[in-house]
């Protein structure tokens, strides 16, 4: 008896995913461009306001990308956010005891990948239901960072001031961008193309697909169900702790609230381009990009405006409620 | 005796036996162990543990937090997933109560009218899950997100007038404990009987065990939806006014750090997230067990920076549990 969440006994369509998500990302970017030519003018078309966009986008493009094989296996990772700032914070305080940097990056690359080991067990050893276990992950990792944010050593640099600490080497390497384009922007792109060919061209691939879209009949055509799931929770914590440590070259500290609500839009977005959280086995990598990028686009809209940030909130809560009803529309789960 | 009945319970291959409430004694006594093991720990850590500040801090910590995990519990035994919106309702029936309050008001009304505004959020929630036939976990999330936003633009901040009653009911005592205690206990003893011997809350039972049976046998699926769905709003209603007594000045933002204790509650106490079963004794005794994990962290020497931390943690336990628990049983049976 698998922890399943809907009683899936009750839909009555077919689940497929035919034609694919593209009408609602399209859709979503005609809407997006005429409300920000409405409001900001062609400015929002610049090259400068492309670069703040593609900027903004980086990161979590890569955190995206690594938490879609978790998406895709049919195991929702809810810690990453919580992963990322518990991964910034390690590398920042570790960085603080003027450690070797690559030492630094490699130990908190590899603390979030411990907790998604946890995750794993919890999740494939245990077979519990993995919304609860990220959702306590999540929290705990969010009260673990803020106690590591504390052993925080920064005061005692005589070269730095306060808790920044600017690491020249990693920040001249996540801020430089060839003309318009962020040099961190086209490493997550490619490594989005990299995982488009890895999803749908290679064995792997189609067994995370096999494995996510169809439990049963994957083990019973003698898929390792068990360790592609495992290794998936493992690749998203991975790519959370990668990310965490960028965002440290970024910004040049940590902070306790690094990450928050980020699982969130990364899970908006995904879903946007065509990924369920609740089945595994759809979505693809490139949808999953132009689904982050009306996302970025609108906080971009947002940002120019002026308007305040709490609306952006209340626009992505409605969102996810719309998307995930066009998914039931094109043959999504339905609940009951 | 009451192990193997509680695990022929799980067991799909036996009749669920929920009603009779033989199999969640051996969960309340399991409960009750954990519980006074952490007192037990704490006390002889440091004796000053066993006083009457903890004792308060215990109580008051179980005010808000049991009462929001009956309303969480309601939507988990009715196979509802989980509701997680009911911050909304909870700090918007605080910032109501508070608001109309100042406008002069008088009790009844205030209490009926701020708790049934905030009934509106569990009929929003069932609307989207019945009609537009959405899984609950994901409207809850969106509704939670979106509704913590709409909250922090309406109500930036509420002050509580110390002078107020709803103040004085935070400070008061009634028979020794805390009057905030109360409402808790009477929630538990209500939802206890009406979940065991009435129609109604056997047949929440039986749409959250097996919904496809109740709908056979002529339950509305639909009915129960939303009606299960406006009482836990409802209940977090509840839940606000005794938040509005404890905290001289409510934020919006505050809410959501009930969401998981709540839900590590509720898991914790025995209730299986497919829905169908579960016992309110034995969420009172969780809701014990969590709120004296703060104060006795204290005791240990940690800081109140690791509670989160160790909320986590005990929830991953708790999942993990009933999971490899189900899972025996099931390879068994």
């Amino acid at each position: 008896m698998t922890a399943t969440l809907a009683p899936q006994q009750l839909s009555k369509k077919r689940t497929k995913n035919a034609g694919g998500p593209s009408v609602t990302i399209l859709a979503g970017i005609v809407i997006i461009s005429l409300v920000s030519l409405q409001g900001v003018g062609f400015a929002a078309f610049s090259t400068d306001n492309l670069f703040l966009i593609l900027n903004y986008l980086a990161l979590p493009l890569l955190i995206g990308m690594f938490a879609s094989f978790s998406l895709l296996a049919g195991v929702v990772d809810l810690s990453i956010g919580s992963m990322v700032g518990l991964s910034a914070a390690v590398f920042a305080v570790l960085a603080t005891y003027e450690l070797n940097l690559w030492l630094c990056a490699f130990l908190a690359v590899l603390t979030c990948l411990f907790f998604g080991c946890l995750n794993g067990i919890a999740i494939v050893g245990f077979n519990a239901n993995p919304i609860a276990v990220t959702l306590g992950m999540l929290v705990a990792l969010r009260g673990l960072a803020r106690v590591v944010n504390k052993y925080d050593n920064s005061a005692t640099l005589s070269s730095n001031d306060g808790t920044v600490i600017f690491i020249d080497g990693l920040n001249t390497f996540t801020e430089a961008s060839f003309s318009f384009l962020p040099w961190l922007f086209v490493i997550a792109l490619a490594f989005t193309l990299v995982l488009q060919l890895i999803i749908s061209k290679t064995r792997y691939g189609r067994h995370i697909k096999a494995v996510g879209g169809d439990l049963t009949a994957a083990v019973r055509a003698g898929l390792p169900a068990s360790r592609i799931k495992f290794t998936s929770l493992l690749i998203s914590s991975g790519g959370a702790g990668i990310a965490g440590v960028l965002f440290v070259g970024k910004m040049g500290s940590s902070s306790s609230t690094l990450g928050t609500g980020m699982e969130f839009t990364v899970y908006a977005a995904l879903m946007i381009g065509g990924y369920s959280i609740l089945r595994g086995g759809v979505g693809n990598p490139i949808g999953g990009f132009l689904g982050l990028f009306v996302i970025a686009y609108f906080s971009n809209y947002i940002d120019n405006m002026g308007f305040d940030t709490r609306f952006a909130d209340v626009f992505l809560g409605t969102l996810l409620l719309v998307i995930v009803y066009l998914d039931i529309r094109r043959g999504g789960e339905e609940f009951e | 005796m009451s192990i193997n009945s509680n695990e022929q319970r799980r067991s799909p291959l036996y009749p669920r036996r929920i009603f009779f409430g033989t199999g969640d004694s051996g969960n309340i006594l399991a409960l009750l162990i954990l519980w006074f093991t952490l007192i037990g720990a704490s006390a002889i850590n440091n004796s000053l543990f066993l006083s009457k500040t903890t004792f308060n801090a215990v109580v008051f910590n179980m005010c808000i937090l049991g009462v929001l995990a009956i309303g969480q519990a309601l939507i988990v035994l009715s196979g509802g997933i989980l509701d997680l919106s009911l911050a909304v309702p909870l700090i918007l029936t605080g910032c109501l109560s508070v608001i109309f309050y100042d406008r002069g008001w008088s009790t009844l009304p205030l209490l009926i009218f701020s708790v049934l505004i905030s009934g509106i959020v569990g009929l929003i929630n069932a609307f989207f899950i019945v009609v537009l036939k959405i899984n609950p976990l994901i409207v809850t999330l969106g509704t939670g997100f979106a509704g913590g936003g709409l909250l922090l633009i309406l109500f930036d901040r509420a002050m509580v007038n110390p002078e107020s009653w709803i103040a004085n009911f935070g400070i008061s005592y009634s028979l020794g404990v805390p009057s905030a205690w109360w409402p808790m206990v009477l929630f538990t003893i209500f939802m206890h009987i009406l979940i065991k011997y009435s129609r109604p809350g056997r047949r929440v039972v039986a749409v959250g065990g097996n919904p496809v049976a109740a709908k056979v046998s002529g339950i509305s699926l639909k009915r129960y939806r939303f009606a299960t769905f406006f009482f836990a709003s409802i209940i977090a209603g509840v839940a606000g006014v005794i938040f509005a007594a404890f905290t001289p000045e409510i934020r919006p933002s505050s809410g959501t750090l009930y969401t998981l204790p709540m839900i590590a509650a509720v898991v914790l106490a025995g209730f299986s997230l497919a829905g169908g079963s579960g016992n309110f004794l034995a969420l009172f005794i969780s809701v014990g067990f969590l709120s004296t994990v703060p104060t006795a962290l204290v005791f240990f020497g940690l800081e109140s920076l690791w509670e989160p931390f160790f909320q986590g943690v005990i929830l991953i336990v708790a999942v993990s549990l009933d999971a490899l628990r189900t899972k025996k049983t099931v390879t068994k049976g």
